[in-house]
C-alpha cells in the first residue's frame, strides 16, 4: 500500500498531474454547483416535510400538519395534497400525474413568492387555525440527509473512476470508468435539488433536473454495460462498442419525447442494465475459463455488480411491491451503487490493497444477508399481516438462525482455504527440512506452498531470485531458491480467486526463516555426530584392528581365516559409521566390484548383469547397506570354500517396496542338514539373523547341480517416495 | 634371469610391514624390499643412490611424521616410471583421491586376504590398475566439473563411458567386452584416466597458488 501510495504520488507530480488536478477541479465544481442550487429551494420558517406530509411546529411545540397555504391577501388557500410531496420524482407513475405535480409546484412557488405566507394547520385534536410565517431560501444545515448520501456517493464515484483513469491513462477500460463515474456524479448533481427537500420547486427547474438526471442515467448505464463489454476482455470491436453506446442516444430521447410508456420508463431501463450487465459478466466468466488472471479480478467485479445491482434491484422491487416506490428515498439506492462502483474500481485497478477474495466474499454474504432481511421483513409485514416491529425482530432471528450458519459454511467452503496455523507450519517447516532425500524434499517444499497458497501453477525458475517478491499485481510471487532448492514461482493463488498479498511475502520469507534456520541445525548436527562416528570409525580400526593383525602373525592356518572375516567385519563396519545412507545403485556397484574380484582370484565365473540405469532411485540406510554387503558376502565365500562351483549367477531386483536377491550356483550344494533348516555354520545363521532384523528372510535350496540361495527384505518407504511423483 | 624390481615400500606398522612384504614376494620373483616408516626416512631413501631403478612403490597414507601423499607427489615428480601404489585401509573415495590425484596409479586395500592382495599386485603390475566405483564415480563428477579444460586433461568419450561402466561395478575387463574392445585398450583408457587427474590436479594446485599469490 505504502508503494504504491508513493506511486500515485510520483504520478501526481508527472505529466499526469493535470488530469489530478482536472479531476479535482471537476469534483470541487459540482459540490459547489450542488449546494448553490439546493440553497435556491423555498421554503418557510419552520416548515419541514417527513414522509409525504409538511409540518410546521405548533404554537403549544407539538408538531402540526400543514394543510394549505396562501399568500397574503389570497383568499383561497391553496390546500396540499401528499403528491406535492413525493420523494422520489421518477416514481409518479404517469406522465398526467407529473404534469399535476410540476403545475402544482408551479403554483406553490408562486405562493412562496412573496416575504411571507399564510400557513393553515391543524394540531392533534384541535381544529385548523392560521399563522404567517416568514418565507426564505433554504439553509445547509436544513438539507435532508439524502442530499448529502447522494453528493458523498457521486463525488467518491467520480473520484474513484478519475484516480483510476489518471493511473492508467492509456486504457480504454479505465476512460469507460472514468466516463461512468462522471455519470454517477452528474446523476447526484441533477438530483440535489429534490433531495434538499424544499418545500417547493419551480417548474423548470424539475425540469432541467429531471433530464439531467436522466441524462446521466442513461451514460451511468451504457458505460456500465460497455465496461463489461471490454473487460477483463474485450467482447466486441471498437465499432461495435461505439454502437452499443450510442443506443443510448434514443433511450434517452424517448425518455424526453415521453415516449417510455411512463416517468418510470427510465428505472425499467435501470433493471434492463442491470441484467445486460449480469449476463455480460456471465459471458466473461465463461470466457476467462483459461485466464485465471483475468477471473481473479472478475469474480471480485461479479460479485461487486451482484451485491450492488442486486442490492439495489431488491430495493426497488421492496417498495415497488408495496406500491410505495414515489416514496423510495433514492439516495439509498446511490448506496448500492457505490457498492457496484468501488468494487468495479478495485477489479479495473486490480490494486492489492488487501485480500480482494475474501473481501468480495464477505460483501456479497453481508449483501445477501441484508437482502435477505429486507425481503422477509416485507414479506411478514404485508403479505402475513404483521405488525412492524414484531416482524423486523423475526426477520432478524430467521436471519441469524438460519442464514448466518449457511453462510458460515459457504465461507469456509470458498474462501476459507485450510490454512495451516503457526505450529503445522512449524511443523512442515522442518519436517521439509529434516527429508533426506533432495527430489522428496523438493516435493515437500511445492506441497507446503501448495497447501498455503493454493496456486494454479508452481514453475521452477532459472534464474535467482533474491528475495520474495510479487509480479504483476500479485498474479505471480516469485520464492528464493531454499538450500538446495532451485527459486519458484507460484501463480494465481487460491486457484485464481485472489492475487498475492504482502502479507504472503511475510509469510514465505517466514517459512524460508525457519527452514533455513531448521537446515543449519541440522546440518551442524550431523557435522558433530560425522565426527563421532568418524573418531568411532578410526578407533576400531586403529585399536581393534592392529590387534587383530598383530594376531595374525601368532594365528595357526585354523584361526587366520576368521581373523580375516573379522578385519573385513571392522572395515565394513567403519565405513557404515562413516558413510551414512547410500542409493542402492552405488552400494550394488561396490558389492558387485569386491564379488568379481573374488571370484576372478578363485576362478569362478560370475554372471552378474549390471544394475540398469532406469531403475527406480532407493535410499538404503546404513543398516540396510551394511546388511545386504555382508550376506552377499557370506555367500559368495560360502561358494568360493565349499561348493567347488564354476559358474556364480546373481539376480538382484527392486519390487514394489522390497529388494529381492537370488544367488545361483553349479557347485556340489548344501548338507541335507542345511536345507533342512539345519545351518551349523556360522555364517548362514548369520545371514538369516541379519536379514531377519531387516524384516528380511532368506531360502535355501539345492538344484541339480548346485545350489539357489533367495533373498530380500522390504525396503519401507523408501521405494514408494522414490516411485512417487518428484516434480 | 629377469633384472631385479625394487620395491619402496613405506609402512609405519610392523605386522603390515611383513604381511606387505610377504605379499609382494609372492606377487613378483626377483624383488628387494626397502622398508621405510616414516615421511622423513622415505625421502632419504629416495635422495640416495639406493633408488636408482627402483619401479614399484607401495606406500600407506598414515604416517607418523606426515601424510604419504606427499611421497607420492615427490616420487611422481622425480620418478616418473615408477608405479605407485597406496596402500589404505578403505577403498572409498574420501580416502583415496587425494592420493590418486598426487599421481598414485592404483591402490590396494589391507588387510584383506593374502591371495586378494597378490592377486592385485599383480594385475597392477600387468597394466590393469584398480578402481572401485566410488573412486570411478568421484573420477567423473571431478572431470565433469573442470570448467574449460586444456585438451589434454579433457576426457575422451570412451574414456568417459570406461569409467560410467567401473562406477556400476564391472571389471575392467567386462567393460572391454561391453564396449567390443581389447582389455588392454581398455586397460590404457584407465592409466590415461589416472594421468590426466594427475595433471589437472597439479594444474589445479598452481592455478590456486596463483589465485593466493603464493607463486
Amino acid at each position: 500500500m505504502t508503494n504504491r501510495t508513493a506511486y500515485s504520488l510520483k504520478r501526481f507530480q508527472g505529466t499526469n498531474a493535470w488530469k489530478y488536478w482536472l479531476i479535482l477541479i471537476i469534483a470541487t465544481l459540482a459540490v459547489t454547483t450542488s449546494i448553490c442550487v439546493a440553497l435556491q429551494g423555498r421554503t418557510f420558517d419552520g416548515a419541514y416535510r417527513q414522509g409525504e406530509q409538511l409540518y410546521i411546529q405548533g404554537p403549544d411545540g407539538t408538531p402540526a400538519v400543514v394543510l394549505a397555504l396562501r399568500q397574503p391577501g389570497q383568499t383561497v388557500p391553496f390546500r396540499l395534497q401528499s403528491a406535492d410531496f413525493v420523494a422520489q420524482v421518477d416514481g409518479v407513475e404517469t406522465y398526467a400525474a407529473l404534469d399535476r405535480y410540476t403545475n402544482r409546484q408551479g403554483q406553490l412557488v408562486q405562493i412562496l413568492s412573496g416575504r411571507s405566507v399564510r400557513v393553515i394547520f391543524a394540531s392533534p385534536g384541535r381544529s385548523p387555525s392560521e399563522t404567517e410565517r416568514q418565507v426564505r431560501t433554504l439553509k445547509l444545515s436544513s438539507f435532508n440527509y439524502s442530499f448529502w448520501v447522494s453528493l458523498f456517493v457521486g463525488v467518491t464515484a467520480f473520484l474513484i473512476g478519475g484516480w483510476v483513469w489518471a493511473l492508467k491513462p492509456e486504457d480504454a477500460t479505465t476512460r469507460t470508468l472514468a466516463v461512468n463515474g462522471f455519470g454517477m456524479l452528474l446523476a447526484a448533481v441533477s438530483s440535489c435539488a429534490f433531495y434538499a427537500q424544499p418545500v417547493a420547486l419551480s417548474p423548470v427547474m424539475i425540469f432541467a433536473s429531471t433530464t439531467l438526471n436522466h441524462l446521466a442515467t442513461v451514460i451511468f448505464g451504457m458505460t456500465l454495460v460497455g465496461l463489461f463489454l471490454q473487460y477483463p476482455q474485450r467482447l466486441v470491436s471498437p465499432r461495435q462498442f461505439w454502437l452499443c453506446m450510442a443506443t443510448g442516444a434514443p433511450v434517452f430521447l424517448l425518455d424526453l419525447l415521453r415516449l417510455l410508456g411512463g416517468p418510470t420508463g427510465i428505472i425499467g431501463y435501470c433493471f434492463v442494465v442491470i441484467l445486460l450487465v449480469i449476463a455480460l459478466v456471465g459471458v466473461q466468466f465463461y470466457k476467462s475459463r483459461r485466464s485465471p488472471g483475468a477471473r481473479a479480478s472478475l469474480i471480485w467485479l461479479g460479485l461487486a455488480v451482484v451485491a450492488g445491482g442486486g442490492s439495489w434491484g431488491v430495493i426497488v422491487l421492496a417498495y415497488l411491491v408495496q406500491g410505495q416506490f414515489h416514496n423510495m428515498p433514492e439516495s439509498l439506492t446511490f448506496l448500492s451503487f457505490l457498492l457496484l462502483y468501488g468494487g468495479v474500481a478495485l477489479g479495473v485497478a486490480r490494486f492489492r490493497l488487501f485480500e480482494v477474495g475474501d473481501w468480495a466474499f464477505r460483501i456479497f454474504f453481508f449483501t445477501v444477508a441484508a437482502a435477505l432481511f429486507i425481503g422477509l421483513d416485507a414479506f411478514l409485514v404485508y403479505l402475513a399481516g404483521l405488525a412492524k416491529p414484531s416482524a423486523m425482530a423475526l426477520s432478524l432471528l430467521l436471519i441469524a438462525f438460519g442464514y448466518l450458519p449457511v453462510r458460515d459454511r459457504l465461507w469456509r467452503r470458498f474462501v476459507h482455504s485450510p490454512r495451516l496455523n503457526e505450529n503445522e507450519r512449524l511443523a512442515s517447516a522442518l519436517d521439509m527440512a529434516f527429508t533426506a532425500q533432495p527430489g522428496e524434499r523438493h516435493a515437500r517444499w511445492r506441497a507446503l506452498l501448495h497447501s498455503l497458497f493454493t496456486p494454479a501453477s508452481i514453475e521452477t525458475l532459472s534464474s535467482d531470485v533474491a528475495e520474495t517478491r510479487i509480479e504483476a499485481e500479485g498474479l505471480h510471487l516469485c520464492v528464493p531458491g531454499l538450500n538446495d532448492m532451485p527459486p519458484l514461482r507460484l501463480s494465481y493463488p487460491h486457484a485464481g480467486r485472489a492475487l498475492f498479498s504482502p502479507r504472503d511475502i511475510d509469510l514465505v520469507n517466514q517459512i524460508i526463516r525457519l527452514s533455513r534456520e531448521a537446515a543449519a541445525g541440522l546440518q551442524a548436527y550431523e557435522r558433530g555426530a560425522a565426527e563421532q562416528r568418524q573418531r568411532l570409525a578410526q578407533d576400531l580400526h586403529d585399536d581393534v584392528g592392529a590387534k587383530l593383525v598383530s594376531g595374525l602373525a601368532i594365528a595357526d592356518d585354523a584361526v587366520r581365516p576368521y581373523i580375516y572375516g573379522a578385519l573385513t567385519d571392522i572395515r565394513e563396519i567403519a565405513t557404515a559409521l562413516v558413510t551414512e545412507s547410500a542409493p542402492l545403485d552405488r552400494v550394488l556397484a561396490d558389492i558387485r566390484h569386491e564379488t568379481v574380484r573374488r571370484l576372478d582370484v578363485a576362478q569362478i565365473e560370475l554372471d552378474w548383469p549390471v544394475w540398469p540405469e532406469d531403475a527406480p532411485f532407493v535410499l538404503l540406510s546404513s543398516l540396510q547397506k551394511k546388511i545386504l554387503s555382508s550376506a552377499i558376502r557370506e555367500l559368495v565365500t560360502n561358494i568360493i570354500k565349499h561348493a567347488r562351483a564354476a559358474r556364480v549367477s546373481v539376480r538382484m531386483t527392486v519390487g514394489a517396496s522390497r529388494l529381492n536377491g537370488r544367488i545361483e550356483d553349479n557347485g556340489a550344494g548344501f548338507p541335507e542338514t542345511v536345507t533342512q533348516g539345519i545351518w551349523n555354520g556360522q555364517g548362514l545363521k548369520n545371514i538369516s539373523d541379519r536379514l531377519g532384523q531387516l524384516h528380511g528372510d532368506v531360502q535355501l535350496s539345492n538344484l541339480s547341480p548346485g545350489t539357489v540361495v533367495i533373498f530380500g527384505f522390504p525396503l519401507l518407504t523408501d521405494v514408494k517416495n522414490a516411485e512417487g511423483p518428484i516434480s | 634371469m629377469t633384472t631385479e624390481r625394487v620395491c619402496l615400500l613405506v609402512e609405519d606398522q610392523r605386522p603390515n610391514q611383513v604381511r606387505m612384504t610377504d605379499a609382494l614376494t609372492a606377487a613378483f620373483d626377483n624383488i628387494r624390499i626397502e622398508v621405510a616408516g616414516t615421511v622423513k626416512e622415505s625421502r632419504q631413501w629416495l635422495a640416495s643412490r639406493a633408488s636408482l631403478g627402483f619401479t614399484l612403490a607401495v606406500i600407506d597414507l598414515g604416517l607418523p611424521d606426515g601424510s604419504g601423499v606427499d611421497i607420492i607427489a615427490d616420487i611422481t615428480g622425480s620418478f616418473p616410471n615408477v608405479t605407485t601404489i597406496v596402500s589404505s585401509i578403505y577403498d572409498d573415495d574420501g580416502h583415496l583421491f587425494e592420493a590418486l590425484a598426487a599421481g598414485a596409479r592404483g591402490y590396494l586395500v589391507k588387510n584383506q586376504e593374502p591371495e586378494m592382495m597378490v592377486h592385485y599386485l599383480q594385475r597392477i603390475e600387468q597394466g590393469e590398475p584398480p578402481l572401485s566405483p566410488s573412486i570411478a564415480l568421484r573420477l567423473l563428477s571431478h572431470f565433469r566439473t573442470q570448467i574449460r579444460p586444456p585438451s589434454d586433461v579433457a576426457l575422451t568419450g570412451r574414456e568417459t563411458e570406461t569409467l560410467a561402466l567401473l562406477a556400476r561395478g564391472l571389471t575392467i575387463a567386462e567393460v572391454a567386452r561391453h564396449l567390443l574392445l581389447s582389455p588392454p585398450t581398455v586397460a590404457g583408457y584407465v592409466k590415461a584416466i589416472y594421468q590426466k587427474l594427475n595433471i589437472s590436479s597439479r594444474a589445479e594446485a598452481t592455478l590456486h597458488a596463483v589465485k593466493r599469490g603464493l607463486v
